[in-house]
């Protein structure tokens, strides 16, 4: 391992990317004021495509981070010295999560038309709030990483401190979370898969709302367009996830845990704002479609706090 | 026909959003229990509550689901008289061999009369019963509800099988085709040249 290649890489990460994230953030909040003022409106666009190039870049550092632990820790095994693996981590765990949810959102606002521009201000708003929260509360620049790191460190203590039996439990160990974990083929599809998914409903949300303020059949539209988007992606992700989790969590108590339970929630939530929305001309439909619709995002924030607050195999934080 | 329709849609979302309420109450209920409770008794406990408040709502959505695709292909009273018949044998076979059997014969009956819908859907029949037209709208909605209803069979009669996984993923691709056809059917109507 070449520990010290990698702490510099974590430290180049931090210095660059702090900075970057809050040049972002203060360009979303210029973006709320340019979104508000009406004179200003029409250059919200530009904006936009600055902040998604802003967190664009951010994301790129963490790739090429990502890339240094691939080319700098090896894992070997301790007792014949034959390379057993390097760590191929996807770019949306730890604290990067709420990042590429952003990122993704960031990236939708590119192609959304100016078609209704008070519909679109919000959206911009709705992305400000991600990029305020993203830096406050689940920044992935204040430390890279920080469960990865910790494991690291700790192993490279401990590995030359054992005997050889301990030190082979410690690379077991070690090997069991990098093939059962960081290098799945499941973490590299089921997560992204769900963020792409809640990207796409956070405009579908914002459209809902104004839909139910406006009786506009075009709003409407746009809420199910990018919600039929995101629904798909939504359940190809969770069934994706199912044959992992099976074999991941077998004899593990993980059906009806909170996440499980919360995640279904969401998905039979759409589904039921689907079948409401193909009566949505006859009476009462429309402003029951609407509440069903803010009810399943509400149930997609839910789930994706879940994972921090509530108890469970799913949790990180709990 | 039409309010039938309209009623199995509200039917449809009323269980969905019920079985979404359970599913939050059992979230409050899990995550306000100590650390590591799923190792005590009181686990299964919970697992065995959440069976019996979620069972009532899945069984209405199954017969729902099950009423609702012989109506593609039947009307009015053939609806009833199939859809009596369907619902009669499931419950003869639930009382006298068990609720699984019973509930798996109408998957296989919902099975049969899909692939059929399909069938109807690929050589352009008129007989067929949607809330929307258009030839792949038709056939992702018949592809989509076949994934469902097989997928619902492998995990509750297939669960233990070594086939459970086989069979889940033909679930998998049917369910995503369908959702694929059925959501962008317009866009796959210009590209195929069909009309809606």
């Amino acid at each position: 391992m070449n520990l010290n290649s990698y702490f510099m890489a974590r430290t180049m990460v931090i210095n660059l990317g702090q900075p970057l994230l809050y040049f972002t953030m203060i360009l979303s909040l210029v973006l709320v004021v340019f979104s508000l003022y009406q004179p200003l409106r029409r250059y919200s666009r530009h904006l936009n495509l600055a902040i998604f190039t802003a967190l664009l870049s951010g994301f790129l550092l963490l790739v090429w981070f990502h890339y240094r632990i691939y080319l700098d820790l090896p894992l070997y095994n301790p007792i014949s010295g034959v390379l057993a693996g390097r760590y191929a981590i996807p770019v949306w765990v730890e604290d990067e999560k709420l990042y590429f949810w952003t990122l993704l959102l960031s990236l939708w606002l590119l192609v959304i038309r100016d078609r209704d521009l008070y519909f679109k201000a919000a959206v911009n708003i709705g992305l400000t709030l991600f990029i305020i929260l993203t830096t406050f509360t689940s920044n992935p620049f204040i430390s890279p990483l920080p469960g990865f790191n910790k494991t690291i460190i700790e192993y490279s203590q401990t590995i030359n401190a054992v005997d050889a039996n301990g030190k082979y439990q410690l690379f077991s160990m070690a090997m069991g979370r990098m093939q059962g974990f960081y290098n799945s083929v499941y973490m590299w599809i089921h997560p992204p898969l769900l963020f792409l998914a809640y990207s796409t409903f956070v405009i579908s949300f914002f459209a809902i709302i104004f839909m139910l303020n406006s009786h506009d059949h075009d709003l409407d539209r746009l809420a199910y367009n990018w919600a039929k988007l995101g629904y798909i992606v939504l359940t190809v992700g969770l069934l994706l996830g199912y044959p992992w989790a099976a074999e991941a969590w077998k004899g593990q108590p993980w059906w009806y845990s909170p996440k499980i339970n919360v995640t279904l929630m969401m998905w039979v939530l759409y589904t039921a704002y689907f079948h409401s929305r193909l009566y949505l001309h006859r009476k009462g439909m429309w402003k029951t479609t609407g509440i069903i619709g803010i009810l399943a995002f509400t149930s997609v924030i839910a789930t994706y706090l879940s994972t921090y607050v509530l108890p469970g195999i799913h949790s990180v934080g709990g | 026909m039409k309010n039938l329709n309209f009623f199995l849609i509200l039917a449809t979302v009323i269980i969905l959003t019920a079985i979404g309420i359970s599913f939050f109450v059992g979230t409050v209920y899990s995550s306000t229990q100590a650390p590591n409770w799923t190792g005590t008794p009181l686990y299964q406990t919970y697992l065995d509550k959440m069976n019996v408040a979620v069972l009532p709502f899945a069984v209405a959505l199954i017969v729902v689901l099950g009423i609702c695709i012989p109506k593609r292909l039947f009307k009015d009273a053939d609806l009833l008289k199939v859809n009596g018949l369907l619902l009669g044998i499931t419950f003869l076979i639930a009382i006298t061999i068990d609720a699984k059997t019973g509930i798996g014969f109408l998957f296989i009956a919902a099975a049969l009369i899909q692939l059929v819908v399909i069938a109807l859907t690929f050589v352009g029949s008129k007989r067929l019963s949607f809330e929307r037209t258009g030839f792949f709208l038709q056939l992702g909605s018949a592809l989509l509800h076949l994934g469902l209803v097989i997928f619902f069979f492998d995990f509750l009669l297939l669960a233990d099988n070594p086939d459970h996984l086989t069979v889940f993923w033909v679930a998998t691709l049917l369910i995503g085709l369908g959702m694929l056809f059925s959501f962008y059917s317009q866009e796959l109507n210009h590209i195929g040249h069909r009309e809606a």
